[in-house]
């Protein structure tokens, strides 16, 4: 148990104690991610729709992807996943610098995925492997091939905006820490931003099969 | 809420577990990316989504705390994934079951040649029984309702249809292999037609069924007969060969495109408006519209001559367009032709454009004019 | 329990506007909410009211060019689906009544409920905005490829529709675990009342549909701004995979704006009858079985679309289904009011409006939902008639009933009852002379969205105008008695209908908090003895 001080918490006047907000509030965090599940599935429909009735130049077109890339990626977000587990235990254990250390350990190792990102993004930009009308890929031919790098597009972009989006959770939660706002009574922010970031996680763990290795 | 549920839902993953998992994690990635490489078919795809699952299973039980957690949370997340099922199924039911779909070829190809009974050139009375079901579907309109040879469109054929109850006359021979022969290739020369995209269980109920008409029992197939028919009655179902077919909308389509001496499909190299047309200090504006607009099925010359196909029409159409030469009435005047342009030709192909202005359907009328000869 | 206004309520509490514009008490974001609502419902209504003057073709001129019209009934589309019918219940009214209801002190999430109503003008204002710039000509549906193509601001809308949908998923959100979580001691969920069931059934619909209503929008901007293909065949894409995403969300969305007018209707007419309700657990049921019916079925929009004859068969048997919840609750209520003791206070009144327009509604549903006849129907005026009667015959109907019932509990004052009546007749009669004939006109083929028709359809389209003009002044009539009533009604008791749930066993207006003391519920809350009849209304 650290010795330090830990500002103590007052629930909300609505709820009749601590627990009840604490349970409200995962339970809330729990819906959000349904939202979520929606939203990002949709594009999941759209990339069933195509795949299915485009099989072959999927197969095609997905051979312009980086794999390995997209495997480093893969192991940099599971690791990210485990640290910021490791992170919440620590706070739910009282341990404040080391919850503090596995969340910069989760905020660098998002920064990894999005530099990682970033030099794939570019090297497609480069190889004119566009979405949709930009595209102008001269080795690519397959018919509509272009709808793959859409949705290639669409997807990681989307998944990197709740990246950098989840840099911005963990880093206010760095910061919460810091002053000392968790205890072992209190975690809840950090509970649910770890929440957050492991359904990001879920979302790679679906989009790097389908979209880098099909077939 | 009581000490022990509070222990519960405050449940702190011990970091042994946490690490265990997170290997875990990383050791399904490599496997997924390991299994990609070898090529399985149809199962690279279901082996990847199986990893993936564990994997997600894994994360949202121990890392979200599901496993222990209320059950409440965890129902709340799988609803979500029921919801996304339904939405992908059902939007299924329509990108996957167009016209189209079969011109690349349906879902679940059936080798429907093969029979399924092991020596269906023996007539028994189940074959008899669907054999009747099946001939008052497809049969009855020329052999009539009792075999007769005397159905609603008998009296328009030459030859008539064969009556069953006759012993006389059967072309190939009245027998079970030889009425197999006649419904799989036809009559050659009359209006009998080729029925080999029926299942071969059918054909040969049918043929039973064409049989069991008259009393007296047909004569047994020879071996020569069984080799004429390509049927080896020593193997189960006779071993008939598969038939390639395509489906009778790629058939059609492939008619009704066909170009024959006179037309084409439009083709871009060939319909293509010259370039000194294009660049010339004449006509060069009229002919960049006509080059956007109109080529694709008045041609280069307006000699038309193009087939352009039919918007929904089901399963294809196909309409030839005919050569300016022919329109003087639209070619008149300008006016005449600019209302025809602006409101295209109603229930046909020819779009109106509304979108162009004044001095587009100038240009354009003179450079069509040029093309008319005029 | 009833105490005078002038002791501290929820409306003294604090003063000022910026106590209004910070405030985290889910009855004031409830007010502030009804009050935008009412307001874009009166622009709605201008546009609604421009298009039927433009059809009703003046000594036969066209009083705007084609263009413009069809800003016109875009607008007016959008304003009253996005900003009007979705929110209106559930954020004005369940913002509202739904704490009070389950005994609680607020919503589990106040400042989350705050920002739900401020990202909801946000969006508004983006779509405000739009109007003033080029405004967009699509029809509320966007369908590709033309939302594509339209040189008007469709990205606005688009932006401003995909921001208030997080304002709908967000109170879904708040609402779940409310009634999860904060129901009083003693309120089981066999004593849960039918408004609260109902208003979590949508939630349920609202956090699962709205989010695919979001990607949509984003697919389409992309669409619009880096050509992605996904809607265009020339890139390999499909215009009708638009229309799958689209109305994925936007059937279920139906059921969003009809759902909490239900659960109004379930409320009042047991009260107005005197008599339990008929059928609660039914009623209860009923309303998953039309929430998850809702998401099968959005290929009924779709039968003319190009979609394959399977799909088509599919979402027309499926579309089938919902008629049997719809009707359980039908029934029900009708069944309670028979041998009830029948009390036609304007709440009430709306009530009964709201069993006729929407049964003939509905019915007219089964008809589109019939394949063979839905071919000749669609994009016909049969349809506006159709939806016009379900979503004003239904849920105006039931947002007028709830806003007359439970007007004394949010003001401490009464509206004035005969001023109601006549503004209740003004719209009743008016709905069904602008939208009967629409029916008719329907039939004949004139099709919607049409800035002319034939001649032979002039009489009707008049006629039709001639009823939105009464619907209008029974609408301002109503705004002016309303909120004489708020200024200058007579005091309200604490339960002036004798009503048994939760929120009238409070004072008029409520305490801040809600209760003085959290209370305990030991009962069902609809035990109306035959011999209760007494209805005091005044103080």
């Amino acid at each position: 148990m650290s010795n330090e001080d830990m500002a103590v918490h007052h629930h909300a006047h609505h709820f009749a104690n601590a627990d009840d907000e604490f349970e409200a509030a995962k339970q809330g965090m729990w819906i959000f991610l349904v939202t979520e599940v929606l939203m990002f599935g949709g594009l999941f429909v759209a990339y069933g729709i195509f795949r299915g009735l485009y099989p072959e130049m999927f197969h095609e077109a997905h051979q312009y992807l980086a794999v390995k890339m997209g495997a480093v990626n893969t192991v940099v977000l599971i690791t990210s996943s485990l640290t910021m587990a490791l992170s919440v235990s620590s706070t739910q254990k009282g341990r404040k610098s080391q919850a503090i250390l596995f969340l910069i350990l989760t905020f660098i190792l998002a920064s990894c995925f999005l530099v990682v990102k970033y030099f794939e993004y570019t090297h497609k930009f480069h190889d004119g492997l566009l979405p949709g009308g930009f595209f102008h890929n001269t080795e690519l031919t397959t018919p509509k091939a272009p709808l793959f790098f859409s949705l290639y597009f669409l997807m990681t972009g989307l998944h990197g905006v709740h990246v950098l989006i989840g840099m911005g959770l963990i880093a206010w939660m760095v910061k919460r820490s810091l002053k000392n706002e968790f205890s072992p009574q209190f975690y809840t922010p950090v509970e649910l931003v770890g929440f957050y970031w492991h359904f990001v996680d879920l979302v790679w763990i679906y989009l790097f099969p389908l979209l880098y290795l099909v077939g | 809420m009581g000490p022990e549920t509070q222990k519960q839902h405050h449940h702190i993953l011990p970091t042994k577990v946490a690490l265990g998992i997170g290997g875990a994690l990383l050791g399904l990635t490599a496997i997924t990316v390991g299994v990609a490489h070898i090529d399985l078919g149809k199962f690279n795809f279901f082996i990847a989504m199986l990893v993936a699952t564990v994997k997600a299973f894994l994360v949202a039980m121990f890392f979200m705390g599901l496993k222990y957690d209320r059950r409440e949370n965890g129902v709340i997340f799988v609803t979500s994934l029921l919801f996304l099922a339904i939405f992908i199924v059902l939007t299924s039911t329509d990108l996957f079951f167009r016209g189209d779909v079969y011109v690349k070829g349906p879902l679940f190809a059936t080798n429907s040649s093969q029979s399924k009974l092991k020596k269906p050139w023996l007539g028994t009375p189940e074959l008899v029984k669907k054999g009747k079901e099946l001939f008052s579907v497809q049969c009855t309109s020329c052999h009539g309702v009792n075999g007769e040879g005397d159905g609603p469109a008998a009296s328009a054929l030459n030859p008539r249809p064969r009556n069953f109850h006759s012993i006389d006359g059967w072309k190939n021979g009245r027998r079970a292999t030889m009425i197999f022969k006649t419904l799989k290739e036809g009559i050659p020369g009359s209006a009998m037609a080729a029925y080999s995209t029926l299942p071969a269980d059918d054909r040969w109920a049918l043929a039973h069924f064409v049989l069991s008409l008259h009393p007296e029992a047909p004569k047994e197939d020879t071996a020569a007969d069984f080799v004429k028919i390509g049927i080896n009655p020593a193997q189960e179902g006779g071993g008939e060969a598969a038939v390639p077919t395509i489906s009778i909308a790629m058939a059609m389509k492939r008619m009704a495109s066909a170009a024959d001496e006179q037309t084409h499909l439009y083709h871009p190299e060939f319909d293509r408006v010259s370039e000194l047309k294009l660049n010339g200090a004449l006509e060069s504006r009229g002919a960049r519209l006509y080059q956007e607009s109109c080529v694709r099925c008045h041609g280069a010359q307006g000699q038309g001559q193009i087939k352009v196909q039919s918007l929904g029409v089901h399963p294809v159409a196909f309409v030839t367009i005919q050569s300016f030469q022919n329109q003087s009435e639209s070619l008149k005047s300008e006016e005449a032709f600019s209302k025809k342009v602006v409101q295209g030709l109603p229930g046909s192909l020819m779009p109106g454009r509304g979108d162009l202005g004044t001095s587009d359907l100038h240009d354009l009328y003179q450079f069509v004019r040029s093309l008319a000869g005029r | 329990m009833a105490h005078s206004s002038d002791t501290e309520n929820y409306l003294n509490h604090s003063k000022g506007l910026v106590s209004w514009l910070t405030t985290l008490d889910h009855k004031r974001i409830g007010l502030m909410y009804l009050f935008s609502v009412i307001g874009f419902f009166f622009v709605g209504g201008i546009f609604a009211l421009l298009i039927r003057l433009e059809l009703f073709k003046f000594g036969g001129h066209n009083l705007m060019d084609a263009n413009t019209y069809n800003k016109v009934f875009t607008y007016h589309g959008a304003i009253m689906v996005f900003l009007v019918i979705i929110p209106s219940i559930p954020a004005a009214l369940g913002n509202f009544i739904l704490p009070i209801m389950v005994g609680a002190k607020d919503v589990a999430f106040p400042k989350l409920n705050l920002a739900s109503y401020y990202i909801f003008m946000t969006g508004a204002v983006f779509a405000v905005v739009a109007l003033f710039m080029r405004g967009a000509d699509t029809g509320w549906t966007f369908y590709t490829p033309y939302s594509i193509r339209t040189n008007t601001t469709v990205i606005l809308v688009l932006f401003g529709a995909f921001i208030a949908g997080f304002s709908s998923i967000l109170t879904g959100l708040n609402f779940i675990v409310t009634i999860h979580k904060l129901r009083a001691p003693g309120l089981s969920w066999s004593r849960l009342p039918l408004f609260c069931w109902a208003l979590y059934a949508t939630s349920i619909i609202q956090v699962l549909a709205t989010p695919v209503l979001a990607i949509t929008l984003v697919l389409l901007c992309m669409e619009r701004i880096l050509q992605i293909g996904i809607f265009d065949p020339k890139l390999g894409g499909d215009p009708v995979l638009f229309q799958h995403f689209f109305w994925f969300y936007s059937h279920p969305a139906v059921y969003i704006m009809i759902l909490p007018a239900m659960g109004v209707i379930s409320e009042i007419i047991p009260v107005f009858s005197r008599k339990p309700i008929f059928g609660y657990k039914a009623i209860a049921y009923s309303s998953f079985g039309i929430a998850l019916v809702a998401f099968l079925v959005w290929g009924h929009h779709m039968f003319v679309s190009g979609q394959a004859e399977f799909a088509n068969f599919v979402f027309s048997l499926l579309t089938m289904f919902v008629a049997v919840p719809t009707g359980v609750k039908v029934f029900s209520w009708v069944g309670t009011m028979y041998k009830g003791s029948l009390h036609f206070h304007a709440p009430m009144l709306y009530a009964l409006g709201f069993l006729e327009l929407f049964t003939m509604g509905g019915l007219t549903g089964v008809f589109l939902a019939t394949l063979a006849i839905n071919v000749h129907m669609t994009d016909t005026y049969f349809v506006v008639a159709h939806f016009h009667y379900v979503m004003v015959g239904g849920t105006l109907m039931g947002l007028m009933a709830g806003i007359h019932y439970w007007f004394p509990k949010m003001f401490g004052k009464m509206y004035n009852e005969k001023a109601a009546q006549v503004a209740f007749w003004l719209i009743v009669i008016g709905f069904n002379v602008t939208f009967f004939p629409q029916f008719i006109l329907g039939a004949q083929g004139m099709p919607r969205r049409y800035w002319s028709y034939l001649p032979e359809f002039t009489l009707l389209n008049r006629v039709s105008t001639v009823g939105s003009w009464l619907i209008g002044m029974g609408f301002v009539v109503a705004a002016y008695y309303l909120f004489h009533g708020i200024r200058n009604g007579k005091k309200a008791l604490a339960n002036p209908w004798n009503a048994n749930t939760l929120e009238w066993q409070t004072s008029s207006p409520p305490p801040h908090e809600n209760f003085l003391k959290t209370p305990v519920v030991t009962s069902w809350p609809y035990e109306y003895l035959p011999e209760n009849t007494t209805m005091p209304v005044n103080a």
